[in-house]
């Protein structure tokens, strides 16, 4: 790919890419990063319940993995990642933009707030082991929002014809 | 697939037996003791005794476990204990164990104390050490009037400039950032004058320690107490350490004490008088014969009787299934035990757990991994019951993610073995995604089919027609209109599964049929949450899609590296190695929680009812052993 042919459309295409990851990731980072902090205090009050919180501090980083994976098949669909990149029209980098939006707006948001019910889910999780369970089903409930998203935004990239 | 049937047991026994009765049937342990008669025995008084004592036991364990000869990996298992070791326990000599290890505890700190004190008064010495004289010198000069103390550097330059050529003497002894540390000398003509104006330019006054000996023979002392003092510090971390192989005789002792407490508890809950104990609980009907040979053998004189639950009364839920759904109970216990009226879906929901685990870890390679890495970490460590069970799960959906790992045709990332690949998730999506609602759509019947059962079983076949089956007539109906050639056969199907449910879901509301079909049409705007239901399913294509991409990113990162040499081979294959074992990580961990997600809110939804109390035998439940001969 040389730097001095890149068009406008590819351009786009890789404002598309960046921000999947950048929205997405920057909401799981603040959600796990929320999570973890409780974790910690809950983990000092009660510390064999630390292995549980752990699994439920992972769980709003999956937003992130999501947008990463958008980024990625647009990479791999207009040829980036291979080095021989396509020719990209600017209407087709707009699509990408617009095909992107759900897993980075959703992926922020619901990231954010999967961390809030994560921290919640451990303080019960603190008082009561046995209902780690609850803790995590609950906090999975967020993320069907974050799925539906990817699923839109990968046929939406998957839908736009080079 | 059971939840096992349970039998209230009443043992009758002399009183001065009662403490060998609950140590035999600790070992058995298969009897949930409850409140005999109206009034509950004597409190244990001494719980709190013996819980405090358990709390420093477990301090002991914690804090020496540091000094332990031979690290445990934990790979291995737990030690191997008998009961018969656990019963000839010393506890004075553990506890004399405890107080030792508690008494030096209390010496360390205070020797940490002390240090702490020592190293600060050097800290504040050490700008002093260059000045050469005593405190006591310094206060008999006659002539002259010392000060020391601290000032800002800018200060002290305008200071020596104003006192230039009188008979004041500035020296300077030690800077520390902006500050100079002096002494200084002024004669007693202009003692006066010189503390004013040193006043005002912001003097600190200060000075080295009080008495004989110059700074730096102070300091050298204090020094040499410190070092004194982190010998014996030494010398009781030595003495720490050599109480670190009193650990296994400490654990012994804390389960011994745990053991003891769970028993007492028990103990508080028989009834008794002068001379009999009547002790009541619940046995699981397949182990009344053995628990009353067993108690036969050594009371004679007790008598046992057993009888089915009476009406009102709730035994506790135990989940009892065959080997192979077994490991699955964990999974349901993990949301709620069901009502002991209600069914245990163990059996019905293990094959859909592990498809559905499969499908979204999706990589027969990861698959390949988890079927061998498990059977041997497995009979590697001995794992406890519960996380054996899990380890089990895991290992049922490793099998299953082979499958499907196969059919994606995804393999560590590679797409290696097309001739099996039947899905491209990729690039033709929309066959996967029907796969997806298809298989949601089954498990969502399977929920409606075991709800159908229970209304059977209790006698109410009707119900069954009313609340299940209108239902799949229903959402069958609607998935019909969507082919052509069975769109009519759809459609009279779905109309006829909506009157059902609009005539009959109001009829335990109400009387009055107006007010019924009001909760009808209710009941009627929930297909809108099997839409949301079946939707759900798509998470096993999202997840799926999810491990199969970044596993291929990583073989591409890889095919880079390797492509520069030696070097680029080598960190290749640790990247390799690495990245998948991460990316196998992040998506067992999530297929495990969707997987169980989708059976509590989708598949629960249809029919379960929660609410069964768990059965907690009298056994020993070791935390730093493991208990071998217990029955």
């Amino acid at each position: 790919m040389d730097i001095n042919t890149l068009s406008l459309g590819q351009f786009l295409t890789f404002v598309a890419a960046a921000l999947s990851v950048i929205l997405a990731g920057w909401g799981s980072a603040k959600g796990v990063g929320l999570a973890g902090q409780t974790s910690a205090g809950v983990s000092t009050e009660n510390p064999e319940v630390n292995s549980k919180l752990m699994v439920l501090q992972i769980l709003p980083g999956t937003q992130g993995i999501y947008g990463f994976l958008i980024a990625v098949i647009i990479l791999v669909n207009t040829g980036a990642l291979g080095g021989n990149m396509a020719a990209v029209g600017v209407s087709q980098g707009l699509m990408y933009i617009g095909a992107v939006l759900p897993v980075a707006l959703v992926g922020l948001l619901s990231a954010i707030h999967q961390g809030k019910v994560a921290a919640a889910g451990m303080l019960m999780v603190g008082q009561h082991p046995d209902m780690s369970g609850k803790a995590i089903t609950m906090t999975v409930m967020v993320e069907t929002y974050a799925v539906l998203a990817l699923l839109a935004s990968f046929l939406m990239v998957n839908a736009i014809k080079l | 697939m059971a939840i096992v049937e349970m039998r209230r047991v009443s043992v009758l026994l002399m009183r001065r037996d009662q403490e060998a009765f609950l140590r035999l049937a600790q070992r058995l342990g298969c009897v949930h003791f409850l409140p005999a008669g109206q009034e509950a025995g004597p409190a244990a008084a001494s719980g709190a005794a013996e819980q405090e004592k358990l709390g420093r036991l477990q301090w002991a364990l914690t804090r020496l476990s540091k000094y332990e000869g031979k690290k445990r990996s934990p790979l291995s298992p737990l030690p191997a204990v008998s009961a018969d070791a656990l019963d000839g326990f010393h506890l004075e000599e553990a506890m004399a164990t405890v107080e030792q290890a508690e008494r030096l505890e209390r010496l360390s700190g205070d020797l940490r104390g002390r240090q702490t004190r020592l190293r600060l008064m050097i800290d504040q010495l050490t700008p002093w050490l260059p000045l050469d004289l005593t405190a006591n010198q310094l206060a008999s000069a006659r002539s002259a009037k010392a000060f020391t103390g601290s000032i800002k550097l800018a200060a002290l330059s305008e200071l020596e400039a104003r006192w230039q050529g009188r008979p004041v003497s500035v020296q300077r002894l030690t800077q520390e950032r902006d500050l100079e540390y002096i002494l200084a000398f002024a004669h007693r003509s202009v003692e006066e004058e010189f503390a004013a104006d040193l006043r005002a330019a912001g003097f600190q006054p200060a000075s080295p320690a009080e008495g004989e000996g110059t700074p730096r023979q102070k300091r050298e002392a204090l020094q040499k107490e410190l070092d004194e003092l982190a010998d014996e510090q030494a010398a009781i971390d030595g003495q720490m350490a050599r109480l670190g192989g009193e650990l296994p005789g400490l654990r012994l002792c804390y389960e011994a004490l745990s053991a003891d407490r769970t028993r007492s508890e028990a103990a508080s809950l028989a009834a008794v008088t002068a001379s009999a104990s009547l002790l009541e609980g619940w046995i699981p009907l397949s182990l009344t014969e053995k628990f009353e040979k067993r108690v036969k053998e050594k009371f004679p004189m007790a008598q046992l009787e057993f009888r089915a639950p009476a009406e009102g009364e709730e035994p506790p839920v135990l989940l009892g299934n065959k080997p192979v759904f077994a490991p699955y109970e964990s999974v349901v216990t993990g949301f709620a035990l069901p009502d002991p009226a209600g069914i245990d879906p163990t059996a019905v929901m293990m094959p859909f757990f592990a498809c559905f685990f499969g499908m979204m870890v999706s990589d027969a390679g990861y698959g390949i991994m988890m079927a061998v890495i498990i059977p041997i970490l497995i009979r590697l460590m001995q794992p406890a019951e519960n996380l054996k069970k899990l380890m089990l799960v895991l290992l049922g959906g490793g099998i299953a993610t082979v499958f499907w790992g196969a059919l994606y045709n995804t393999w560590f990332g590679f797409a290696a073995l097309p001739q099996l690949g039947v899905f491209d998730a990729v690039n033709n999506s929309m066959p996967v995604m029907a796969v997806c609602i298809g298989l949601g759509a089954l498990h969502l019947f399977a929920g409606l089919l075991m709800g159908a059962y229970m209304n059977f079983r209790d006698g109410k076949p009707l119900d069954a027609l009313y609340d299940q089956f209108s239902w799949m007539m229903l959402v069958i109906g609607l998935g019909l209109l969507a082919l052509p050639q069975t769109a009519a056969a759809g459609k009279w199907l779905a109309i006829a599964g909506a009157g059902i449910i609009l005539l009959t879901a109001g009829r335990a509301k109400s009387r009055n049929p107006f007010k019924r079909l009001i909760s009808g049409l209710g009941a009627l705007y929930g297909v809108t949450s099997w839409i949301s239901d079946l939707l759900s399913y798509m998470r096993l294509f999202g997840m799926g899609l999810a491990t199969g991409v970044i596993g291929m990113v990583i073989n591409q990162l890889v095919g880079m590296l390797t492509g520069s040499g030696i070097i680029g081979l080598v960190i290749g294959a640790v990247v390799f190695v690495g990245a998948h074992l991460f990316n196998a990580a992040i998506n067992i961990l999530g297929a495990y929680v969707h997987a169980c997600r989708l059976q509590y809110i989708e598949f629960f939804g249809k029919f379960y009812q929660e609410g069964g109390k768990p059965f907690r035998p009298l056994r020993f439940s070791p935390r730093h052993v493991r208990v071998t001969d217990a029955s």
